[in-house]
């Protein structure tokens, strides 16, 4: 014999508006002849009403109606965004390129310059002392500086789970890895469940 | 598709039967949208836009919130979308399939929750949308219609305050009229899973509501 409680999975399905067509013919059935059950069904379908939004009102439909616009302007706002970050990154690393092989023989002298008494032995013989800072100091290397520039210059650095996805060759792991970026913002109410 | 004059390819949709159909248009959609197709942006956004309207109509506070919800769901899914098939190879892959769909509906159900966890205590948006609701022609009296929407509000607000999984099942359920297995997907969950979050609560807001049936006894 059915019991209520053999019926109440069938009960939670139809009030998801998940129930098939044999499970109703089931439940229905047995909700004619059961009042108890009759009034769960109720309360359900009472605060499932209740928990739906109104249909939109016809300013809420209106404001929306011009979402695709809205979407083509944002996107192109975006791009230009992209644009004046790309052409900012480009000057900063120019001009960081340019700084660094101003400033490199500061950073690249290994020892003072000439002491007083090498100085003074400069001055009286400048033939020797001349050939001096070529020991001191080593010009940057202009393809360091390049690739140096280079990477600045790059569009977007990926980060190394974009890195990782690119080497894999699996499109699952792609879109796990599609799907972690969305939920980089930490939640704090999973717990509760 | 063809191409137009800038030797672009072109997509032109044309009708289509079944979930795989629609699957292959969508990817199609996207590689066009890729190089530059403006039709095929407008198209992806014209199929996805009443689900993604539906889903954060629930978190905005007026119209013009959800409209801006709705944007950035769709800017950020597009983004990931470009990622995906311009950076993975192997995720746009020779089909050049994305699950753009159930990305979106991740964006939509993330940005609502951290829209509403933003907004805090004063989140208003149930009232809100009370308030604008077009009022049922031949419908119950005043008093009771006022009743009924402030019960409503009274629901809505507990919505809110479900645990997360609940609430995400409950809404994709009741907003965006998503069957189980689509809801599952989009959370990373199984589809039991899924319906035994909805049957919970359900069970809660019922008892949300009963202490306020027992008072007005």
């Amino acid at each position: 014999m059915t019991t209520c409680r053999d019926l109440s999975p069938l009960l939670a399905d139809r009030a998801a508006g998940d129930l098939t067509a044999a499970g109703a013919a089931r439940l229905e059935e047995h909700l004619a002849g059961c009042p108890a059950c009759r009034a769960e069904a109720a309360a359900d379908e009472a605060v499932l009403s209740l928990a739906r939004l109104p249909p939109p009102s016809d300013r809420e439909r209106s404001v929306l109606a011009g979402l695709a616009d809205s979407l083509r302007l944002a996107r192109a706002a975006a791009a230009r965004r992209r644009g004046w970050a790309g052409r900012a990154a480009a000057g900063l690393a120019v001009a960081a390129a340019a700084a660094a092989f101003l400033m490199a023989p500061a950073f690249t002298r290994r020892a003072p310059l000439l002491t007083p008494e090498e100085a003074a032995a400069a001055r009286a013989a400048p033939a020797v002392a001349g050939g001096r800072p070529a020991d001191h100091w080593a010009a940057p290397d202009p393809d360091e500086l390049w690739e140096a520039a280079g990477a600045l210059l790059a569009d977007e650095v990926p980060a190394p789970a974009e890195r990782a996805v690119s080497s894999d060759p699996t499109r699952l792991a792609a879109v796990s890895a599609a799907d972690a970026w969305f939920d980089t913002d930490t939640d704090t109410d999973t717990a509760r469940e | 598709m063809s191409d137009d004059e800038h030797g672009r390819p072109r997509l032109r949709v044309v009708a289509g039967g079944g979930a795989r159909e629609a699957a292959r248009e969508e990817a199609a959609l996207l590689g066009a949208w890729l190089v530059g197709d403006d039709d095929a942006f407008g198209e992806l956004v014209r199929r996805h836009e009443p689900l993604v309207l539906s889903l954060v109509r629930r978190y905005a506070r007026s119209p013009e919130d959800a409209r801006d919800l709705a944007q950035r769901t769709f800017l950020r899914a597009f983004e990931s979308a470009r990622r995906a098939l311009t950076r993975g190879g192997a995720a746009g892959g020779a089909s050049g399939a994305v699950p753009f769909r159930r990305w979106l509906v991740r964006v939509a159900v993330n940005l609502g929750k951290n829209h509403r966890r933003d907004e805090g205590r004063s989140f208003r948006s149930a009232e809100a949308l009370a308030a604008g609701a077009p009022a049922e022609a031949g419908g119950p009296s005043a008093v009771e219609r006022l009743e009924r929407e402030q019960a409503a509000a009274r629901m809505r607000r507990a919505v809110l305050g479900l645990p997360r999984r609940q609430r995400e099942v409950l809404t994709l359920r009741l907003d965006g009229e998503l069957p189980f297995a689509e809801i599952a997907a989009a959370l990373g969950v199984t589809e039991n899973a899924a319906k035994v979050s909805f049957h919970l609560a359900v069970k809660r807001l019922r008892a949300e509501l009963a202490p306020r049936a027992w008072e007005g006894a």
